[in-house]
């Protein structure tokens, strides 16, 4: 029997999902602005370059948690049992491979020009009717970039927290890395100055660098969702406790033998099947309905979960408990 | 973004942001002069020689003497020479020989009616756009023409872009003549040469021109120094585009 929750998250967290919402139109008008400012004033400067690819990728999170937030809470149909959680696993996949294939690229490009010594040119543009040198300019639009985002991102950060948001939490991360990047571009574009012209190169490089890794453990902490790994902890280094607790709950029944629940994220609830051993089939209907409501009761996080009745059940293999590092899946850990 | 998060980012930005702001203030301060050239050519031309490619391109670039160029840049060229007190060698060649010697440093400068189309961007740094000029269609005083020239002849010069372009964006009707000057009617011609052959404007613009000149790549104190050169001048270059485009 399932009981899917009549909401997806509760009345307290209602309040922070809008206001979370609120910030991420903000984040998204203000990428766009300073992806704008950048471009009208990188001129050639590959470090420059990078840094606005960076702002304009930077949109996918948070257009990805728009779209999610929309259809998150679209009831289940006939075509689409499960409801619409899962949709968010998607964007957050797309996202994290523009940023992997956008970043190499950057990386390739960068490391060419440094290694055939292309010197950056960077000249003067008219404005106002007066001649300013690109990289007085840039400067600015850089610290735009740079300076804002992370008051984004610290504003969000204990929002993906409490709603155990992680695409919500990625994107805070990044807004508030925003600094490294346009503090790099800024070191290249001083360089040029100077006649320093591989500092350019370099910036990007690590610029470059940078939106790969992020990249990657944004693309691990996807697939990580695709393939319904067990839920973990804020540290993600333990299972999340809801399992441990649901098998409790479940073994305290005193029609309960034994008892062994699994459980997948989608989007910010939980989704799952309990397995019982009864040891009578007395009003086993009612139990299992029973069981299943006070599961559903332990958490908000739990949204539907399946009790089943089976005879034996089966022992699943500890795996080598994998390497958690990475952003998505610890939601806790913000600094 | 980065996520390389380490408790003691606080210490990390405020250093880098230090960094970056002493930076800008030492170049402030000490006045030296930003942006400075990698290999260091308005040093070396200051005073010195300026080698200058040209290729013909009228009226921008007149080689009829190859020692002695004239039209609207080798002018502007001469000025600015002037102001650096450098000497100037010309170098004569195709586009493409230029911009090799550019490229490899062995020019500081080309010109030869060049614009910011041009595909030699990965190879010279282009300057600012120092000149706009329009590719237009003109008609005599008094004549009328439909908007969209539908079935109007247009005259455009023999071999120039303006045939194309006037069968690829209008209706009208391109006739290929040998000179603007014996043709009637409708005319494709430059913006500059209008009071000259007595036309007007129609309104019909076939393309845009923004003038350039190139530099080696990255040496930008240089590229800056020709750049506010040429921008402070406008209205001079305007006046002496109309006296060396005369037909």
């Amino acid at each position: 029997m399932t009981i899917p929750a009549p909401f997806e998250l509760p009345p307290d967290k209602l309040k922070l999902h809008r206001k979370a919402r609120r910030l991420e139109w903000m984040t998204i008008a203000y990428l766009i602005s300073a992806t704008v400012l950048l471009y009208l004033t990188i001129g050639q400067s590959q470090a420059g370059k990078a840094a606005m690819i960076e702002d304009a990728l930077s949109l996918t999170p948070a257009i990805a948690w728009l779209i999610a937030a929309r259809f998150r809470d679209k009831p289940p149909d006939q075509q689409h049992p499960w409801g619409f959680h899962r949709g968010v696993t998607l964007a957050y996949l797309a996202s994290a491979v523009a940023l992997l294939l956008f970043g190499s690229f950057i990386l390739i490009e960068s490391t060419m020009k440094l290694v055939t010594a292309e010197h950056p040119p960077m000249g003067v543009v008219e404005l106002f009717g007066e001649q300013i040198w690109l990289g007085w300019l840039m400067l600015p639009a850089l610290a735009w970039s740079a300076i804002p985002a992370v008051f984004l991102g610290h504003a969000k950060m204990p929002l993906a927290a409490a709603l155990h948001d992680k695409v919500l939490y990625a994107d805070a991360k990044m807004n508030k890395a925003d600094w490294m990047t346009a503090t790099a571009a800024a070191v290249g574009v001083i360089g040029i100055g100077f006649g320093l012209w591989w500092a350019d190169a370099v910036a990007a490089i690590a610029i470059s660098l940078d939106i790969v890794r992020d990249g990657w453990t944004n693309l691990r902490a996807a697939g990580r969702d695709v393939i319904d790994t067990r839920p973990a902890t804020y540290d993600g280094s333990e299972p999340h406790p809801l399992v441990g607790r649901i098998e409790e709950t479940l073994r305290d029944l005193d029609w309960v033998q034994d008892a062994q629940a699994r459980l997948r994220e989608e989007g910010h609830v939980f989704t799952g099947e309990a397995l019982v051993i009864p040891r009578d089939h007395d009003d086993l209907v009612e139990r299992i309905e029973d069981a299943a409501r006070r599961i559903s009761d332990l958490d908000w996080r739990m949204y539907d979960i399946v009790v089943v009745p089976v005879s034996s059940l089966d022992k699943r293999p500890d795996a080598p408990e994998p390497q958690v590092t990475d952003v998505g899946s610890a939601p806790g850990r913000s600094r | 973004m980065g996520r390389g998060y380490r408790p003691s980012i606080m210490g990390g930005r405020c250093r880098r942001i230090a960094l970056t702001a002493a930076l800008a203030a030492v170049a402030a301060l000490t006045g030296c002069q930003v942006p400075q050239d990698p290999d260091g050519t308005l040093g070396i031309v200051r005073d010195g020689t300026m080698r200058v490619g040209v290729t013909e391109s009228d009226p921008w670039v007149d080689l009829a003497d190859p020692d002695d160029p004239q039209g609207v840049e080798p002018q502007l060229i001469r000025r600015f020479a002037d102001r650096l007190n450098a000497e100037i060698e010309w170098v004569e060649g195709s586009e493409e020989e230029l911009m090799g010697a550019l490229k490899e440093g062995q020019l500081d400068l080309v010109v030869g009616g060049l614009t910011k189309k041009t595909p030699w961007m990965k190879e010279a740094a282009l300057t600012w756009t120092y000149l706009k000029t329009r590719l237009l269609v003109g008609a005599p005083p008094g004549a009328s023409l439909p908007d969209d020239l539908q079935d109007v002849s247009v005259a455009f010069e023999r071999g120039g872009e303006a045939g194309g372009l006037l069968e690829r964006m209008t209706d009208a009707r391109p006739v290929a003549v040998e000179e603007l000057r014996d043709a009637r009617g409708a005319v494709a011609v430059d913006d500059w040469l209008l009071d000259d052959l007595n036309l007007r404007a129609t309104g019909v613009e076939l393309a845009k021109q923004d003038h350039v000149m190139a530099t080696p790549l990255g040496e930008n104190a240089w590229l800056v120094e020709l750049e506010r050169f040429l921008l402070r001048r406008t209205a001079e270059i305007r006046a002496l585009l109309e006296r060396e485009g005369k037909p």
